[in-house]
């Protein structure tokens, strides 16, 4: 699991890098909002994994270290996927009878507080940041999703691609009876 | 316990019934006034599943559960068994756990500081000198226990009512059927993990769905089948419903469909979804623990596989998927489903993965499936609720030639059937009908 590492975050890219990764965060939410999910899938490493792990409620204990995030994070996810898994799921979203998502939601994704540092391998960097995923469905059926992304994302010959995303909510309970957007 | 209820409401619930049980008033998916009454005669009367006891192996491992809308605490005190207690402070009501899980020691209230062991007796009061007598009796201040727990198959089972019939009888041939899932292998199955998640619905709509109402598949869930044309994983998983699957419904208003594999198909014969068979290691698995099914289940069971059920009222299973889960209510028109994800306990961790993934992809809020089932059953509630329309009653008339099976025990029918969901009705009318 990708950790934040405050000796590192921040620190590692050029300016000009942590531009580049700025705009991929910004186009890749524009995408989604637009319901461009084939052009979104063009984004990932074929190896990319997805995954958006079950929050709990965990009590610190006195005389231990403080409850840390990843002390709350289940075994058991709401999104587990790899890119094939993706794929099927935006194949599904066009076939017109996927019916939570018919009519679509409407969506607005907002990406804050990028951090970069370097990654495992040569080549990929270590991002975190914020988002706010609101959507809107039908009439008046509102929710919102907020979380962190850990995210990896290489240099490729296709320039910057989405190579492993952890979606850190901060709901300990899916308050909607769909999930059917990306995070 | 049991509140008075005005007598013009009362002298309605008879009506809420066809008599012959294929018209159901729409009154039971969102009225507040019947949804008070189900508090008491329903959830208050019925064997409720609260969690699995491969959740607490230890002593002082505890979870936080629900028994209807009520807030339990699930523990296994230090001589081994498993409690069951109300989660509220009996001095102001405090919830006393405050987390979904853990270990601990004792409960401690963070109000006032009282603490209660494992076992649910209070252990301590601050102050407790200076606040009462030396020979005070703090006997009866430990926290609520619930009168009843029973389990089957590892699932933890309490039911507020001291005086209802044992688990055992109150299943009874369910568990021919859930054995197929949960008693197939010597080592029983364990618990990854618990997705939760709020529907705007009444609970018994997801009920209902999951204990036969296989006509929704192809509508529903028609987006699914799309997306594999011609692979034929995808149609065998459809056909093995169509044509395997059976309906039936079993005494105490408990049902499903289960697939009746035929002896000589070699394609069916495996539980688990042919589509999980591609993953490697998963098909080889399912094969290889078929002569230990035939040993602890028999031949008829060895080919039979759960597709839903739903045990009264609302504790479901998806044998294919991997998951029981509870609707729990809250509030006439709102549910939180909490989807316990499970495996065969002496599985290689590679299948368990894999089951685990395959579950995530396929239900839960983020599940191919289960994302059209949550629009269509909110949905349902909605509709259900305006004013002219909620006159009208819903008819469940579907497969009215149910009748006895030679080798499975309980009513039977072929798949697009709603006599099960009759069956579910009809206990639930029982339970009503009786102040």
């Amino acid at each position: 699991m990708s950790h934040s590492s405050d000796d590192t975050l921040g620190t590692a890219a050029s300016l000009e890098e942590q531009h580049a990764v700025e705009q991929f965060l910004y186009r890749e939410a524009r995408l989604l909002d637009e319901r461009r999910y084939l052009d979104w899938l063009g984004l990932l490493t074929d190896d990319c994994t997805y995954r958006v792990p079950i929050r709990e409620n965990v009590l610190a204990v006195r005389g231990k270290p403080p409850v840390t995030i990843d002390d709350e994070l289940s075994e058991l996810a709401y999104f587990d996927d790899d890119k094939l898994t993706l794929a099927a799921k935006v194949l599904r979203l066009g076939t017109g009878t996927s019916w939570g998502e018919n009519p679509p939601s409407r969506t607005r994704r907002i990406v804050s507080n990028v951090e970069i540092a370097p990654g495992e391998n040569p080549g990929e960097h270590l991002v975190h940041s914020n988002l706010v995923l609101h959507r809107s469905r039908r009439v008046d059926q509102v929710s919102q999703f907020t979380g962190q992304r850990r995210d990896v994302l290489r240099r490729t010959d296709k320039g910057l691609l989405l190579a492993r995303r952890l979606v850190v909510l901060d709901m300990s309970i899916c308050d909607s009876s769909h999930m059917g957007n990306f995070f | 316990m049991a509140r008075n209820v005005d007598p013009n409401l009362e002298a309605e619930i008879p009506g809420l019934l066809s008599e012959d049980g294929t018209w159901v008033s729409r009154r039971l998916f969102f009225d507040p006034e019947l949804y008070e009454i189900e508090k008491e005669r329903v959830f208050g009367r019925s064997w409720l599943m609260v969690g699995h006891e491969s959740q607490i192996p230890n002593p002082g491992d505890f979870f936080l559960s629900f028994m209807g809308e009520q807030s339990v605490i699930v523990v296994r005190d230090n001589a081994g068994a498993v409690r069951v207690h109300l989660n509220t402070c009996p001095h102001r009501g405090m919830p006393v756990c405050r987390e979904d899980r853990g270990n601990a020691r004792t409960f401690f209230c963070v109000y006032h500081g009282w603490n209660f062991s494992r076992d649910g007796s209070l252990v301590g009061i601050p102050n407790q000198r200076a606040s009462y007598p030396e020979d005070f009796d703090t006997s009866n201040l430990g926290l609520i226990a619930v009168p009843r727990i029973e389990t089957y198959c590892g699932l933890i089972f309490a039911n507020h009512d001291a005086d209802a019939m044992s688990l055992e009888d109150y299943l009874g041939d369910m568990t021919w059927y859930l054995d197929t899932s949960l008693n197939r292998r010597a080592g029983g199955v364990e618990v990854v993990g618990v997705q939760k998640w709020r529907i705007g619905t009444n609970w018994k709509v997801p009920a209902e769905n999951m204990i036969g109402d296989v006509a929704h598949a192809p509508a529903t869930h028609s987006s699914v089948f799309q997306i594999a044309p011609g692979d034929p994983a995808a149609e065998q998983a459809l056909k093995s419903v169509l044509e395997y699957g059976r309906n039936v419904a079993l005494p105490n208003g408990h049902g499903g469909t289960f697939r009746v594999y035929p002896k000589d198909d070699v394609e069916g014969r495996l539980p688990g979804e042919t589509a999980l068979r591609d993953v490697p290691g998963v098909g080889e698995y399912l094969a290889s623990i078929q002569a230990e099914a035939e040993e602890r289940l028999g031949p008829v069971r060895k080919h039979l596989k759960i597709a839903t059920c739903t045990t009264f009222p609302n504790l479901s299973l998806l044998g294919s998927n991997f998951t029981f889960r509870v609707a729990h209510p809250r509030g006439p028109m709102k549910t939180e489903v909490w989807s316990w994800v499970f495996v065969d306990c002496d599985a290689p961790s590679e299948v368990k993965d894999a089951m685990k993934k395959f579950f995530s992809l396929t239900f839960g809020p983020g599940g191919i499936f289960e994302q059209d089932d949550g629009e269509n059953w909110e949905g349902v509630t909605y509709g259900a609720s305006g004013v002219g329309a909620s006159e009208h009653a819903f008819h469940y008339g579907a497969g009215l030639d149910a009748g006895p099976h030679p080798e499975l025990p309980g009513t039977v029918s072929r798949v697009y059937s709603e006599h099960t969901q009759r069956g579910m009705y009809r206990r639930w009318h029982d339970l009503m009908l009786v102040p």
